[in-house]
């Protein structure tokens, strides 16, 4: 038993620990008068963070099966895993874009690597969740770092940001809470386990109905879908390019294995609960489509990318296949790492005042980052050789496989696909435009190292999926 | 015997692409001429090892690589060649050189990616004539989109070529997304039928699935084709797409691009999907008398010259799918025959337009006049290639057209489509009246505005000299061509033909 434990919780000791050392860190912080460099502060902290999340990457990829610990409150599941992993891997890779955020702010560094780890804490906690209340106290762990990590950057726009996340938050945890409490009321019950084997017998009542609904809405804020989803574009707006590779991957992978792991238990016996969430999915798509159409700022152009995938996501998993879940998995792998490597490129280009319009873009004369920056918008396009590709035609492979009365929705989600299609060239071309403008800077933008890795290898991993996807795609399907 | 087993598929269709990642190397870095003079050699070098494909050619050639591709849909990544594929190849490789080679004079600038991505377009193409499975088909019909974008947008004349390059991707973008849902269904249902997964375009058995199914599949795939061909509802992008891209590239989407549509027709619609074809055949040979007869009008009330050849390409992609929708040997012989002759006529015309507009900066029909007393050797070219165009005989096109619309005639499918048959053909003479006016506006008469210092230059020689060359000799033996297309049905032996 205790071997087990700490099977299950290597991953999160080290995590804390590591929270802990950057504690210390934080107190003992060296001056940088006595070393050479001037942000010696960033780069520890950066170390101590990428050394521990290396460490609990490890811990989570060599524990192996299924596990069950504190009374059937933590579950940990291959599916759960693989999307841990991500979320590690998420957070490694975004930690190398954050040396521009860090370095406006040298003496708080460790600051934002204590909320960083604590957010992506509360993620691996909240996918592992197998309890309402674990669940909640998962979500405010992540959803509570995050706030202070939008308002992180200088600036009035970031603060304001920071403060819509945390009303539109409270709101959603609202009816988050609100549903549980019915169910509670219903079965006495917090578990999973027990309150699906109670709903398997009796779940036609509508007070159940209602509160699966009002806990999908609750997660489904988080995911912006469309009748909740506005704040997306102000927060986007608001924050830093690091943050934003931060807020569009892992509370989106947490939340979505959530509804996976409850649609396929507790919340999984109300046919209402797939329409509305087929509905909002379809309206999200819609709404974040035509809404990009005529942005000009590139930041709200990602936000309505990200509600757009999302909504895709939602409607691959209301309409139930054999194939639906390992498509989602899929899907949500490839998204990752193409956003991720998008967002390494505005990165590099984006300016001290946080602004980045269309007209910008183009502003890196380095050919091999607009070169990479074009494979992964026009990856989020879905064009082929890159990971889109595969996954676009897993979506619609598990969409027909569910029957041809689905037939309409596939073919509004194709329109959509078009019309989003237009605001990723329109991005890719941004990058091209100022060809004659460029040579006026002659010398040759060179990022970060790191931030240029970051967008070299999500590139290249991008392409590799999009020219031999067979693996993963087995391997997602194993998952369920 | 050694040529023949240097023969392979996959070198034939990478081989552009990796030649094109060549030119990015810092070697070419700054000398355009050895650009355009490296380029070129590609594709002369391609030209020649795909007309090897021809001399060896035996029993076609097929080439299956990482068999799991996509393993759990039973998607495999490979190559295979038969005689259509074999003269789709080796005309798109013959277009892509012309157009190469017509290219000196029309990019100024940023040659480097310009041919680099010109290679790159080559391969895509080359993938969709040659893809053995279909979700290969698939990958190549959206690559496609990356470089034509570009090549449309961004080395255009038009003022106008983003607007009508985003225009192409986004037709062709959403007609491909109807065709993925087709094509997958056709996948998963052929799949439930025969409990055995498979996505090679030949080895399709849909006997077992139901008629109703295989029509609803059938009008799919005709969506995501219609718009390449084009089948005219969905067609508007063509003209913008050919006005305002560089003349080399109007070549070659008006001889190249345009004939994937209907390949894939004919290789989907026809071969896999025949039964249901067979109650579709008579609805889409009305569309294609209307994209004949409309296409043939709008081109006479044109008077911009790029666009009289647009919709004249319009036009003529109509009698092609006539020539499908009539369903039998003749028909078909008819239609891939004319691919060849309108995709050389095609070709040429635009490049004709183009020397036009390069000379005299001009592209209104009405200002321009007299050009053949200046340039008279441009004249004699563009005579015989609108003749062709036309119909006249000993030249190709004639053989193309009179095949289809004997083939129509002959039609044992339906009554309609004979009467469709009957219908296209005055509609000749509509041609004849588009074409015989930009010939007459643009060459005869006096001179008006436009005073070119020259006559065409050697290297548009070449460029109209073969393809003239070409259009005699099909002309007056189309057996050379028809003799290969008459294999096609010996080997494949599907039903209806």
């Amino acid at each position: 038993m205790v071997n087990d434990l700490l099977n299950i919780f290597i991953p999160h000791i080290i995590l804390i620990l590591t929270i802990i050392f950057q504690m210390i860190f934080g107190v003992l912080k060296p001056h940088s008068l006595i070393f050479r460099y001037k942000d010696i502060n960033v780069r520890i902290s950066n170390l101590i963070s990428i050394i521990g999340l290396i460490f609990a990457l490890f811990s989570e990829i060599l524990s192996s099966g299924e596990y069950i610990g504190f009374n059937y409150s933590i579950l940990v599941t291959p599916d759960v895993k693989f999307l841990s992993i991500l979320v590690f891997l998420c957070g490694i890779s975004t930690i190398f874009l954050n040396t521009k955020l860090l370095n406006s702010n040298r003496q708080c560094c460790y600051k934002y690597h204590i909320l960083f780890l604590t957010a992506i804490l509360g993620g691996i906690c909240a996918l592992s969740s197998n309890d309402f209340l674990t669940l909640f106290v998962a979500l405010e762990t992540l959803s509570f770092a995050l706030y202070f990590l939008i308002s992180f950057a200088k600036g009035y726009n970031s603060k304001e940001a920071g403060f819509k996340y945390l009303v539109s938050n409270a709101v959603s945890m609202g009816f988050l809470l609100f549903g549980v409490s019915y169910l509670l009321g219903l079965s006495s019950s917090l578990n999973y386990t027990e309150m699906t084997q109670i709903f398997e017998t009796s779940h036609s009542g509508i007070i159940y109905t209602i509160s699966a609904i009002m806990i999908f809405v609750g997660l489904a804020m988080k995911l912006a879908v469309f009748p909740f989803a506005n704040w997306v574009i102000d927060v986007y707006n608001g924050s830093e390019t690091s943050i934003i590779a931060f807020l569009s991957t892992v509370p989106k992978i947490v939340v979505i294995g959530v509804i996976i792991r409850l649609l396929n238990g507790v919340l999984g016996y109300s046919v209402e609960l797939n329409t509305v969430i087929l509905l909002m999915g379809i309206l999200t798509a819609f709404w974040a489509n035509i809404y990009a159409l005529k942005e000009n700022n590139v930041k709200k152009i990602l936000a309505c990318s990200s509600s757009a995938n999302a909504s895709y996501m939602l409607v691959i998993m209301a309409i139930t296949s054999d194939f639906s879940c390992a498509a989602v998995v899929f899907y949500i792998l490839c998204y990752v790492l193409m956003n991720i490597g998008a967002l390494a490129y505005l990165n590099i280009v984006e300016k001290t005042d946080g602004q980045l319009f269309l007209d910008n873009l183009g502003i890196s004369n380095n050919k091999l980052y607009s070169l990479c920056f074009i494979i992964c918008v026009l990856g989020l396009a879905g064009l082929p050789v890159t990971s889109g590709f595969p996954s676009k035609i897993f979506l619609v492979y598990s969409l027909i496989q569910s029957g041809l009365i689905f037939l309409p929705v596939v073919f509004i989600l194709l329109l959509l696909f078009t019309i989003a299609l237009y605001y990723y060239i329109k991005l890719a071309r941004a990058v091209l435009i100022p060809l004659k403008l460029k040579q006026l800077f002659s010398s040759k933008t060179r990022a970060n190292t790191a931030v240029e890795l970051v967008l070299v290898l999500m590139t290249i991993i991008t392409v590799l999926i999009g020219v031999m996807p067979f693996n993963l795609i087995a391997r997602s399907i194993v998952l369920f | 015997m050694f040529l023949s087993n240097i023969l392979s598929l996959p070198i034939l269709i990478f081989l552009p692409l990796i030649l094109g990642l060549v030119i990015l190397l810092p070697i070419f870095s700054k000398n355009d001429i050895y650009i355009r003079r490296y380029a070129k050699v590609c594709f002369v070098i391609h030209l020649l090892y795909s007309l090897l494909f021809w001399m060896f050619y035996s029993n076609g050639y097929i080439t299956l690589y990482a068999p799991d591709w996509i393993k759990p849909l039973g998607v495999k990544f490979g190559f295979a060649m038969d005689e259509l594929s074999l003269l789709m190849t080796i005309l798109t490789s013959l277009i892509f050189t012309l157009g190469a080679i017509a290219s000196k004079l029309h990019i100024r600038y940023g040659q480097k990616y310009y041919y680099a991505l010109l290679l790159f377009f080559e391969t895509t193409i080359l993938g969709i004539f040659n893809a053995a499975d279909i979700f290969t088909f698939f990958l190549f019909w959206e690559l496609e989109l990356i470089p034509a974008y570009f090549l449309i947008g961004y080395w255009g004349e038009g003022a106008n070529s983003r607007k009508s390059a985003m225009k192409f991707v986004l037709y062709t973008f959403l007609g491909s997304l109807f065709m993925l849902v087709g094509l997958i269904m056709l996948h998963y249902f052929s799949y439930l039928a025969a409990n055995t997964l498979n996505g090679q375009i030949s080895m399709y058995d849909l006997s077992k699935v139901g008629v109703g199914l295989q029509i609803l599949i059938s009008m799919l795939l005709l969506i995501g084709f219609g718009v390449k061909l084009p089948i005219v509802p969905i067609h508007s992008w063509l003209p913008d797409a050919h006005t305002d891209a560089a003349t080399p590239i109007s070549m070659i989407l008006a001889g190249v691009l345009l004939k994937t549509g209907a390949y894939a027709i004919i290789r989907f619609n026809f071969q896999i999907l025949p039964e249901a074809f067979q109650y579709l055949a008579p609805i889409v040979a009305a569309f294609a008398l209307i994209n004949i007869i409309y296409a043939a009008l709008v081109a006479y009330s044109q008077t911009d010259i790029k666009r009289i050849v647009a919709y004249s390409s319009i036009s003529n992609m109509g009698l092609i799918l006539l020539g499908i929708c009539a369903m039998n040997v003749i028909g078909l012989t008819g239609s891939i025959f004319h691919m060849i002759a309108h995709g050389l006529i095609a070709a040429g015309l635009f490049m004709v337009c183009g020397i036009v507009l390069l000379r005299c900066k001009e592209r209104d029909i009405n200002k321009l006049g007299g050009l053949a007393k200046s340039m008279p050797r441009l004249f004699g070219f563009a005579t015989i290639i609108v003749l062709a165009s036309i119909g006249v005989p000993a030249l190709a096109g004639f053989v193309g057209e009179v095949i289809t619309i004997i083939g129509a005639l002959a039609s044992e499918l339906s009554d309609a489509i004979k009467f469709i048959g009957i219908f296209s053909l005055p509609v000749l003479i509509l041609s004849s009246c588009y074409l015989l006016k930009f010939l007459h506006k643009g060459f005869y008469g006096e001179e008006e505005s436009c005073k070119p210092s020259s006559d065409i230059a050697n290297h548009e020689f070449v460029v109209l000299g073969i393809i003239v060359l070409l259009l005699i000799i099909f002309g007056c033996y189309p057996a050379a061509i028809i003799n290969t297309i008459q294999n096609i049905f010996v080997t494949n032996g599907a039903v209806i033909w």
